[in-house]
């Protein structure tokens, strides 16, 4: 047998950037940026070749009905990054659900692959409180049981405009930050993206890769983990 | 003014004209007011359709811009291909020598500079792009350093710090440590009694890549040490200790020559002290060694050599957390040829054994972690406790004791990898020392960390 055909165990962080693109996103201009942000976090990421080997990017957008804008990537294999479209209501249940389907696949695809990963860790970002209160509850549980699903995420949770800071807690599990008042909503959405852009490329640029979790982003303060 | 009004089939009355005039108006004003409502809704609908459509036709365009960069992306790699092709081609007519590497004859040397001949182009083989080529007809002397012996690949490409020449400046992938001890290369190679060792830790890419602040790179934070050791009886030892800096420890680095030094040293100084050499006399050695160490660590002067420019109190003693491999390995053999070892560890750093090229750990133990890999791992100072096991090493095998830089890519969960694979025919018997490094600076994808090894072969 020769080696290429054996597994490697190059090591793989998962990063799943999850963005809320219900209609209230488009007036505060959230969506315009994260748009603004994503290809800037294209460039930055791709252009180092030890993050860029080491870390896959995928990009969930959610309202109505949750969507995998781009599947589980290297960014150096992607050209143009795609475009967020404000439609619909908050709901955060989709996307829980869809997190779990899209993290169980993409695992078991890499390995397939011969690679060896790391925890997925995944970048919540929104601006409302959920539409599908309390439902989304159970599909969040489901997605973070330890002892039924151990490729369990680690989540870092931002909120903005209308989102609450104690739902914004309960979602995170190893970071949560809310905007602050005063600030335009859309500087806070500014500052998060290159805050989740530098949490990447920290957390790939290490020897040993390690989920590293940011401090609040300018705009934005820390609020306290409620574990559900 | 009175006017008659009458209604179909009722009677006649007679009601105020004013009055009328003024509902008349009241109702006018209530049906503008209505038309202006749904007027500005009408205005807010045609609003967001045009919204809508902006950002249909902003997704079109780039769609369309996205799918026009990956024709001409894909325009600019077929016509690269086929001027490499034809690069390659032409070299070949000029009977240059080409640099080739065997991926798959265990029984050759890795890397052989051969003649292009007829024949040797039928062999299986991987050309490997040299990143700086040479050209025959230029008379300028090449500034960039190109390299005539080249590591294995492992992965399926070979990665860009393999294409890159180190000493490329523009987009340098090679820097210089702003506080020396860079530690590139280290290796110690040598007999005592009936065992040979090779021993090497290399700076890893990680801490090659400058940073974009300073210009400079970081430290090979493992480090090695091996001594010689004979005990009371006259039975010689051979003492290794492989020490693993954190990559979240600042002066890991520090932590790891000082820690492996230190425990190698007392180790093979314990060992002089009894007659029977097993993981029960030393362990007794090595709890005193760690005590002793983990309690006088953060006691240094900046001045003294290779110590770090800080004054000791105003670092975390976690700041020097490394993990700790040791290994002592009878240099005797016993009548048949057998020699005795024992091995333990703070940490994740692990002792393999080699055999019929079959890889085994011998510690320490596997942690299940299911699915996904798990960063966290005990270190030196914070944790002392390095439990010893008793092994052997029969002759034909080796011994290897690793970094997690090279050990995670040998042998996961019981499985074998292609680094350990391809290891597994090159280091089943003592091999030259510059073929080892050249080994040890295998090309993989994500294999980015400090690397070290130290290989035990019965002489």
């Amino acid at each position: 047998m020769s080696n290429v055909e054996m597994p490697t165990g190059e090591q793989i962080l998962p990063f799943y950037i999850v963005c809320d693109e219900s209609g209230s996103m488009e007036p505060i201009g959230g969506i315009a940026a994260i748009n603004q942000a994503l290809p800037d976090l294209h460039a930055e990421i791709a252009a180092d070749p030890l993050v860029s080997d080491k870390c896959r990017i995928g990009l969930i957008t959610f309202s109505d009905t949750a969507e995998e804008l781009m599947s589980l990537t290297k960014l150096s294999d992607v050209v143009a990054m795609p475009g967020m479209q404000a439609r619909g209501v908050t709901n955060y249940g989709s996307v829980f659900d869809l997190l779990k389907q899209v993290i169980v696949r993409d695992i078991a695809n890499l390995k397939s692959q011969g690679f060896e990963v790391f925890r997925p860790a995944v970048f919540f970002i929104t601006d409302g409180e959920p539409t599908d209160d309390p439902a989304w509850e159970n599909a969040y549980r489901s997605l973070m049981d330890k002892s039924t699903f151990r490729q369990y995420p680690n989540i870092i949770a931002f909120g903005v405009h209308g989102a609450n800071a104690v739902t914004i807690g309960k979602i995170g599990t190893v970071g949560a930050f809310i905007g602050d008042n005063g600030v335009a909503p859309a500087d806070s959405l500014s500052e998060i993206m290159r805050s989740l852009t530098r949490s990447i490329m920290d957390s790939s640029g290490s020897s040993t890769p390690t989920f590293v979790v940011p401090s609040a982003p300018t705009g934005t303060t820390a609020v306290a983990l409620e574990p559900m | 003014m009175l006017r008659r009004k009458q209604e179909k089939n009722e009677k006649a009355v007679f009601i105020d004209q004013d009055e009328l005039d003024a509902e008349y108006e009241e109702n006018l004003r209530k049906l503008d007011r209505e038309e202006s409502k749904l007027a500005k809704e009408q205005k807010k609908l045609d609003d967001q359709m045009q919204q809508a459509e902006e950002a249909r036709k902003k997704q079109d365009v780039r769609r369309s811009e996205f799918e026009d960069q990956r024709r001409r992306f894909e325009a600019e790699e077929a016509q690269r291909k086929a001027k490499k092709e034809a690069e390659a081609l032409s070299s070949g007519a000029l009977q240059q020598p080409v640099l080739h590497v065997q991926q798959h004859d265990a029984s050759e040397s890795l890397v052989d500079i051969t003649e292009n001949s007829e024949e040797e182009q039928n062999k299986e083989r991987l050309v490997v792009p040299v990143a700086a080529s040479s050209s025959a007809a230029s008379t300028e002397p090449e500034s960039i350093a190109t390299e005539t012996v080249v590591p294995p690949i492992i992965g399926s490409s070979p990665s860009i710090f393999f294409r890159t020449p180190w000493s490329k400046t523009e987009r340098p992938l090679h820097g210089l440590s702003m506080n020396g001890y860079a530690g590139d290369v280290h290796c110690d190679a040598g007999t005592f009694g009936k065992v040979a060792s090779i021993g090497a830790t290399l700076r890893g890419q990680k801490h090659q890549v400058p940073e974009k602040s300073s210009g400079a790179a970081g430290q090979n934070e493992d480090w090695f040490s091996t001594f010689c050791a004979v005990s009371i009886t006259g039975a010689k030892y051979v003492v290794s200790v492989v020490c693993d800096g954190l990559s979240s420890a600042s002066y890991s680095w520090y932590g790891a020559r000082r820690t492996s030094t230190s425990l190698a040293r007392d180790v093979a100084s314990g060992i002089s002290a009894i007659s029977d050499v097993n993981a029960k006399t030393l362990q007794s050695i090595v709890d005193n060694s760690l005590e002793q160490q983990a309690s006088s660590l953060m006691s240094w002067n900046p001045s003294e050599y290779g110590a770090p420019q800080i004054d000791p109190s105003q670092v975390d003693p976690v700041a020097l957390g490394c993990t700790v491999t040791l290994t002592v390995v009878c240099a005797d053999a016993d009548e048949n040829g057998t020699h005795r070892i024992v091995a333990g560890n703070v940490g994740d750093s692990p002792v393999f054994n080699l055999s019929g090229g079959a890889w085994r750990k011998i510690s320490p133990p596997d942690v299940d972690t299911g699915d996904i890999l798990d960063t966290k791992t005990h270190a030196f100072p914070r944790h002392t406790e390095c439990a010893l096991v008793d092994d052997e090493m029969k002759q034909g095998e080796c011994v290897l004791m690793t970094s997690d830089g090279v050990g995670n890519f040998i042998l996961r969960n019981g499985m074998t990898l292609a680094l350990g694979n391809y290891l597994s025919t090159r280091w089943n018997a003592p091999t030259g020392i510059l073929t080892f490094l050249n080994q040890l600076s295998f090309d993989l994808p994500t294999a980015d960390d400090d690397r070290t090894a130290v290989a035990f072969w019965p002489a």
